[in-house]
């Protein structure tokens, strides 16, 4: 998916773009943890990298995420930075 | 009369800044009963109370991913604290309200320490404290840790959680109540006495999946027990929404947000780039520093020795203990660094003037790195290769820790959740990486004959770590290739802090390296006096010098390496050998076994099968790479 309103995986998400996480598909186990660094429905995600992992920003702290983690977050393209 | 505080919170949020501000200098370290995990206790005196505080390792959930948040989670249900001090940072206050309702489950009375409260307001976060305490129902204290702001306030605010007893947990939809109630009131019979009052916590962490208590899943009611996941994730959303609706009516933003990224973060996420520029940086600042240090240092610790020393304490010895086995166990039968082998001339001379002030401002280096917040970064940009060689990111912490000692190294690969990679990352510790008084010996002994053959060496174990890694993982079947971790944002060193790990480190290497270290001198020191040198030398032959091409007399510095590696290296300077043999005999040192320390250690971490197979690992490789070594010298 490229550029449109529709909702993606984190994992394929673009450098430089801000988005809204809608949902986690994840165990209860790994939700939870999603949860306690800020990884939760609702929130916004800044993408400052996607290569070999995914470094994003969430509730003002930084967090870098493997492409498999980052596969089980769901976001809706929100707008541009 | 007495308080038993808990510190909880995630990593880097000033939990350590804070105990260290109230309990001063007397703060005890101690391993978690059962485990390598540290925890540190100290006391405070505060009105009629003594306040007695335990620092817990850094905690992102109380549903735990390694072994150190389990010890987190097993202290405050073991060790009954009368009041849980929650510290969090006020500039990612939102995330940390999480935690705050996990721990609200507990009904152990909680304060809140909001910290960094200066740096939230300079970002144009405005934490109301009055709405947050009418919000969650407990305590909550602003501070600024590092200035000891707000810390007296803290310690009040504990006494009157204390004084008022237990917070009452969250209440959630009528729904999800019902059925945790349900949940509770069956897993209460079950649960050993002093867990019982846990109850609610536990029911919790059982529709959250958590391992420890999933044996209880069996008694809970059918009709519960199949939508036991629907009910955690509920769980989990109900607790978010609460957390968001706090933080609307507690936090107001002022100022644009600014990004906490600097340039080198950026670079950090671009592996082979990345790569190249924190592993440069790294190297030349650790290895810049000791090629210096061996330059200033390696001639005038000799001509001390040389002019001062062992005349001093050679004529002091002669003129009081007669010629025998005992004066050649304290001077030796000859003069010489590498020759006499005594414990008051080699001995001395090894510790205190060859490895002490070298590793003093090697571990000083290691604790700024740790200090800056650069081995998250670190961890990032080495996720791609270390899943190559079936480990994550998170790995190559443990790893450097391991290049000051494989027992410190070993140890933490604790915070690694997997274990394969705990296993993986242990093996090539202790195989590749020399601790960190043994680099120091390899740049004196080696380094004689030029910086070129220090060089090869790197270059030699790097691609053994590289190729083991990657047998190892095709090997040691699953595994997970996951990483999520968080970059605090960089920081200065404190001063204080990185001196007090030094200390730490290097005492630690006087307890227990130094007498290993004259242990392994009075060895050499009696084979050389008895004869049995030859014995050995004979028996080893085949190898030291059918395979290796080594002189035979060297198979004892090779064994001595099973004691303490630096001084296998160091007796190696008493031999006339080529730089190629020289490069043999160490690599092979480093290779062929652990050292007694990490022998222990990586027994007690990973049993006796487990640990032989390591043993069997290393000695194949010094083999085979003992003999290509020969080879070539022989050419």
């Amino acid at each position: 998916m490229t550029g449109g309103r529709g909702n993606l995986k984190l994992s394929d998400a673009k450098e430089g773009r801000v988005y809204k996480i809608v949902r986690v598909e994840a165990t209860n186990n790994e939700f939870a943890r999603f949860s306690s660094l800020g990884l939760v429905p609702g929130r916004e995600v800044v993408i400052h990298g996607n290569g070999t992992v995914v470094m994003i920003e969430v509730d003002n702290s930084i967090l870098v995420l493997d492409h498999q983690s980052a596969s089980k977050i769901i976001v809706s393209d929100h707008h541009e930075n | 009369m007495k308080i038993k505080v808990v510190l909880i919170g995630h990593p880097n949020v000033g939990k350590s800044v804070i105990f260290n501000n109230l309990t001063g200098l007397n703060a005890i370290v101690s391993n978690y009963p059962g485990t390598t995990v540290e925890i540190y206790r100290g006391t405070v005196k505060r009105r009629d109370y003594v306040i007695d505080i335990i620092d817990t390792p850094g905690t992102y959930s109380l549903l735990p991913a390694s072994q150190a948040e389990e010890v987190t989670r097993r202290i405050i249900l073991e060790e009954k604290p009368d009041v849980i001090v929650h510290v969090v940072d006020a500039t990612a206050i939102r995330r940390h309200l999480y935690m705050s309702l996990e721990l609200m489950e507990l009904g152990i009375p909680i304060v809140l320490a909001v910290n960094q409260i200066d740096r939230a307001k300079a970002l144009g976060i405005n934490i109301s404290r009055k709405e947050l305490e009418n919000q969650l129902g407990i305590p909550v204290v602003t501070c600024i840790a590092v200035r000891g702001e707000g810390l007296e306030a803290l310690l009040d605010a504990v006494i009157e959680a204390h004084e008022y007893g237990s917070p009452t947990h969250i209440k959630y939809s009528d729904d999800l109540e019902k059925q945790l109630r349900v949940i509770e009131e069956v897993i209460k019979e079950k649960l050993p006495r002093e867990l019982k009052r846990f109850s609610r916590f536990i029911a919790t962490l059982l529709v959250l999946g958590d391992k420890e208590f999933k044996g209880l899943e069996s008694i809970v009611p059918a009709s519960i027990r199949k939508i036991l996941s629907e009910i955690g994730k509920d769980l989990i959303l109900e607790r978010v929404t609460k957390t968001d609706n706090i933080y609307s009516k507690v936090v107001t933003i002022t100022k644009a947000k600014k990004t906490k990224l600097s340039r080198i973060d950026y670079i950090s996420v671009r592996p082979a780039f990345g790569i190249a520029i924190m592993a440069v940086l790294t190297l030349l600042v650790t290895y810049g520093i000791l090629g210096l240090m061996h330059e200033v240092g390696h001639r005038t610790p000799s001509m001390l020795y040389y002019n001062f020393y062992e005349p001093l304490v050679r004529s002091v010895v002669e003129k009081y203990i007669p010629p025998g086995i005992f004066r050649s166990i304290l001077v030796g039968e000859v003069s010489g660094i590498y020759k006499s082998m005594g414990l008051l001339t080699t001995g001395v001379f090894f510790v205190f003037f060859m490895i002490l002030p070298m590793i003093l401002v090697l571990y000083f280096i290691l604790g700024v790195l740790e200090d800056s917040g650069f081995l998250p970064r670190l961890a990032v940009s080495f996720h791609r290769p270390l899943c190559k060689m079936g480990m994550t990111g998170d790995a190559i912490m443990p790893c450097i820790a391991g290049t000051g000692c494989s027992i410190v190294g070993v140890l933490s690969t604790r915070i690694l959740r997997g274990d394969k990679e705990r296993i993986i990352a242990s093996t090539l510790m202790v195989l590749g990486i020399p601790c960190m008084a043994q680099q120091v010996m390899i740049w004196h002994i080696l380094g004689r004959y030029g910086l070129i053959y220090i060089l090869l060496l790197y270059i030699i174990l790097l691609s053994i770590i590289i190729l083991v890694g990657l047998i190892l993982d095709r090997v040691i079947l699953g595994g997970s290739r996951t990483l999520l971790i968080e970059l605090p944002p960089w920081r200065k060193p404190q001063l204080r802090s990185v001196l007090k790990k030094t200390y730490t480190r290097v005492l630690d290497f006087l307890k227990t390296g130094v007498p290993l270290v004259l242990l392994g001198i009075l060895i050499i020191n009696l084979a050389y006096y008895t004869g049995t040198i030859n014995v050995i030398a004979e028996l080893f032959s085949p190898i030291t010098s059918g395979l290796w091409r080594l002189p035979p007399e060297v198979g004892i510095a090779i064994i001595i390496g099973a004691l303490r590696k630096d001084v296998a290296v160091g007796i190696l300077g008493r031999y006339e050998l080529s730089p190629i043999q020289m490069l043999t005999a160490i690599t092979v040192i480093t290779l062929s076994f652990p050292c007694i320390g990490s022998f222990v250690i990586v027994l007690s971490e990973f049993g006796i099968k487990r640990t032989l197979k390591i043993i069997a690992i290393m000695f194949a490789t010094a083999l085979t790479i003992g003999s290509f070594l020969g080879l070539l010298s022989s050419l």
